[in-house]
């Protein structure tokens, strides 16, 4: 009985590793497996970096008419908010968002007058930078009323020339009281800049939960998407070499051995994932050294993880080909599938934007637990012990379809 | 002329009995245009639901409950779903990803602001998310600036009334009044700026000067261009793949044995390709104004530029199947191709969204020319003039990779390679 679960296993290690052989030999195979994945970061790490994304400020130009202080410290606000200021343009360059101030603007601020500022953007301009940058402007102009509304209430409080308290309003205003003594001007520039110079009381301090406590930028949502999606690929069109070698007629000849059809589909599996294990260990170190993504603090958790991942796959895929008898059917069914399932597992694109139903959709994919598991490790640092469902899943997902395989799997036509 | 629409009629007939692997390559364009609108809706816009936020408040103080309150007035009662919990409870949700964002507002927040020591507001977001924990930290950042101003205006009244607002009891009626009347002129100064607005921001859009508004914008029209080109690509690598997978059975050399010269199966080859793919592509424009309702704009320069599109397809694929010996590389190799060039040309995420450098880069991939082309008829609704250069290209590059490849597949076929 043990002699002939060593040869199962010793039939299941042969045909392993002769698959594995074939796989690395064809040179296109190993672009799709290694290159192509990096393309994709790269490309996909470069579109998506979005103006407010941690990596590029959200640009702002302004467009000045006045020459008044109250512009200046707005501006000057508005430097020490998390924003790109530009004064003025390069020859080539496009006034993404530009904020326009009237030429009379310190004058009417201090007249208490109506003023509009006028936050001018372009149709194409990215939505979320400019919402950062709505709230920049909100913040700054915030900070700037503040203080003169101090000024204002010392001046009035210390009975400083015209400013009264009449009924529920107040009549006077900064610049009433600047043109009734000469200097006036110059001394509430003077306070202004005083107040501007004290710290802020309340401050906002962020971290990021898990145990990273570092927040998540660049090529750090590119890289495990693309990661999962092309380990994804290399396992579901494992499928069609099953297709492909039936139609050839190579599996019928395996008829002829002593492996069974079990031993057969479990070398095959196991043959891609060794290729796939290749895979991940070759595309976390691109991530980690070429996009210097951080991976979390147990690499070893997540290449079991992507390891089950592709056994999951793997088996989805065999099962696939166990289904079709035309490899190109079996192709672009595969490539279809594949998109799919990287698409709402949340692969190439941020699940958290997805409505709720999505949301719970993803988790009817490997694709949607290899994420959730992936995250886990890389953006919040946990172990083994917090993906413990995910890899269960994971397992339980490749189980099932090795089983449906097994059943539906003929050596020939 | 015979011999070409016989092997055009016999290769339809054959896409015909196994329609399976077109049908696929069909659904990609399909696919992806119909997740995209699933997920972000017609308009392309992210309906964001409820932003789940935890607050632990340590405090309890006035301050804190005007930064509570503050979450919860108008619009961002709308975009904001907020928790309270405690500090321990709050982080131990955040590390197993529940809540977008954790406020933590520390002790002694509001006897600090009133002391006038600086305080620190904590927030802890959620590494998984991208997006939601940015717009929760703009919003406290905002209401720290709110916080830190109203602190600092009305310092003077507030210190007066310090004993009462930190007495840990709800105050006297007098003492309410004697803090409002000491208040007054201050906020009667703030009153000035947040209900008589004295200063508004005007926000305005403006569009590129040659670019004509659209009446109606549907956020399809920005995918679907794209989608359909990854399809039109791909169809046409499959249906030219006929040469070398007949080449390799041996049937074409039968049929070069015969009165039909070489120059007709490569021609026949390839209008059968060009056939099969306009024939694709008139389905998935159809299912785009009937099931997207996506308005392609003028007809006539749809066609115009489809045609073109569809010559560029094929010419390139003929071009590549001409240095293409097997199958097997053509398995492994085009579809690399084509996903580069769809990746760079614009084709799998809106050109609109690239970052500057990858925008600049587009334009050297042929897929650009064919997706800008078609959103500009569709959404811009350009004249001739707005896409003579996409013209140009598609035709230039098609008529080009279609005599270059067909010289490389004659010389194929005559056994030269």
């Amino acid at each position: 009985m043990s002699g002939m679960r060593g040869g199962s296993l010793r039939i299941i290690a042969l045909i392993a590793a002769n698959d594995f052989r074939l796989t690395l030999e064809a040179r296109g195979v190993i672009f799709w497996i290694f290159a192509m994945p990096i393309v994709f970061m790269l490309a996909f790490g470069l579109a998506f970096r979005g103006e407010s994304g941690g990596v590029r400020k959200a640009r702002l130009t302004i467009e000045n008419a006045d020459t008044g202080f109250v512009s200046r410290a707005l501006i000057d606000e508005l430097r020490g908010e998390p924003l790109n200021v530009v004064d003025s343009l390069r020859a080539g360059d496009k006034a993404v968002r530009t904020l326009v101030i009237p030429p009379d603007f310190t004058e009417k601020v201090l007249a208490r007058s109506k003023v509009a500022l006028v936050l001018r953007k372009e149709s194409d301009a990215d939505i979320q930078a400019s919402e950062a940058v709505n709230a920049a402007v909100f913040r700054s102009l915030m900070q700037v009323v503040s203080r003169l509304i101090e000024i204002e209430a010392d001046a009035r409080e210390k009975g400083r020339g015209g400013f009264a308290l009449a009924g529920d309003s107040v009549t006077g205003s900064l610049l009433a009281a600047s043109r009734a003594r000469p200097g006036m001007l110059d001394s509430i520039e003077v306070e202004f800049d005083s107040l501007r110079a004290a710290p802020p009381l309340v401050t906002v301090s962020s971290s990021a939960a898990g145990k990273m406590r570092k927040i998540p930028s660049g090529f750090q949502s590119s890289v495990p998407g693309n990661l999962v999606m092309f380990v994804l690929m290399t396992m579901v069109f494992s499928g069609a070499v099953i297709t492909v070698e039936r139609f050839t007629g190579v599996l019928r000849r395996y008829a002829y051995t002593p492996a069974g059809r079990g031993s057969i589909l479990l070398g095959k599996l196991f043959g891609r994932m060794f290729v796939a294990f290749i895979q991940i260990v070759f595309l976390l170190l691109v991530g980690k050294f070429v996009f210097r993504i951080s991976l979390g603090q147990s690499p070893g958790a997540l290449i079991i993880l992507m390891t089950v991942f592709a056994f999951s796959t793997g088996a989805f895929g065999v099962f696939f080909g166990s289904l079709f008898r035309n490899p190109e059917q079996v192709s672009a069914v595969s490539i279809v599938t594949t998109l799919v399932m990287a698409a709402l597992g949340g692969c190439w694109w941020s699940i958290e934007l997805v409505p709720r139903a999505f949301k719970v959709a993803a988790f009817l994919f490997p694709t949607g637990w290899a994420m959730d598991g992936i995250h886990k490790i890389i953006s919040f640092g946990y172990g083994m012990s917090a993906v413990a469902l995910d890899v269960a899943v994971l397992a339980g997902f490749g189980v099932v379809f090795v089983i449906l395989a097994s059943w539906k799997l003929k050596l020939a036509d | 002329m015979n011999a070409i629409l016989l092997i055009v009629r016999n290769d339809m007939k054959r896409r015909l009995r196994s329609p399976v692997s077109v049908i696929c390559m069909f659904l990609i364009p399909l696919g992806l245009t119909l997740l995209v609108g699933l997920v972000f809706g017609r308009h392309g816009k992210v309906e964001l639901s409820h932003i789940k936020v935890l607050v632990a408040d340590s405090d309890k103080g006035i301050a804190a409950n005007f930064l509570k309150q503050g979450m919860k007035q108008g619009k961002l009662a709308e975009l904001i779903d907020l928790v309270e919990v405690d500090s321990v409870a709050g982080r131990s949700l955040m590390d197993r990803g529940k809540a977008s964002a954790l406020i933590e507002i520390p002790k002694g927040f509001t006897v600090n602001i009133l002391d006038r020591k600086p305080v620190v507001i904590g927030l802890v977001k959620n590494p998984q998310e991208a997006f939601l924990p940015l717009i929760v930290e703009e919003i406290t950042e905002t209401m720290a600036v709110m916080i830190d101003g109203a602190a600092r205006i009305f310092e003077k009244p507030i210190g007066e009334a310090r004993g009462m607002l930190t007495g840990g009891r709800w105050p006297e009626a007098a003492e309410l009044a004697g803090l409002l009347s000491s208040a007054k002129p201050r906020i009667e100064l703030v009153k000035g700026y947040l209900s008589d607005t004295l200063i508004s921001i005007t926000s305005e859009t403006v569009s590129a000067p040659d670019a004509k508004p659209e009446r109606t914008f549907n956020f399809l029209a920005l995918i679907m261009p794209g989608s359909i080109l990854i399809g039109l690509l791909f169809i046409s690598e499959i249906t030219m793949r006929d040469i070398l997978r007949e080449r390799e059975a041996g049937t074409l050399a039968r049929i070069i044995a015969g009165p039909v010269r070489s120059d007709h199966v490569i021609a026949g080859k390839m209008l059968s390709s060009f056939a099969i793919t306009l024939v694709a592509c008139a389905l998935l424009i159809a299912i785009g104004r009937l099931g997207f309702g996506i308005a392609w704009g003028s007809p006539l320069k749809l066609i115009v530029h489809v045609v073109g599109s569809i010559l560029m397809c094929v010419g390139l694929m003929a071009f590549l199947y001409g240095f293409i010996r097997s199958e097997r590389v053509a398995d492994a190799m085009l579809p690399v191709v084509i996903i580069i060039l769809c990746v760079f040309g614009g084709a799998m995420f809106p050109y609109e969204v690239m970052s500057p450098a990858m925008q600049k880069a587009a334009v050297f991939s042929p897929a650009f020319w064919v997706i800008d082309g078609l959103k500009r008829i569709a959404i811009e609704k350009t004249g001739w003039g707005g896409i003579a250069p996409h013209l140009a290209i598609v035709y230039g590059l098609g008529a080009v990779t279609s005599v270059a490849g067909a010289a490389k597949l004659r010389g194929k076929l005559a056994g030269k390679e």
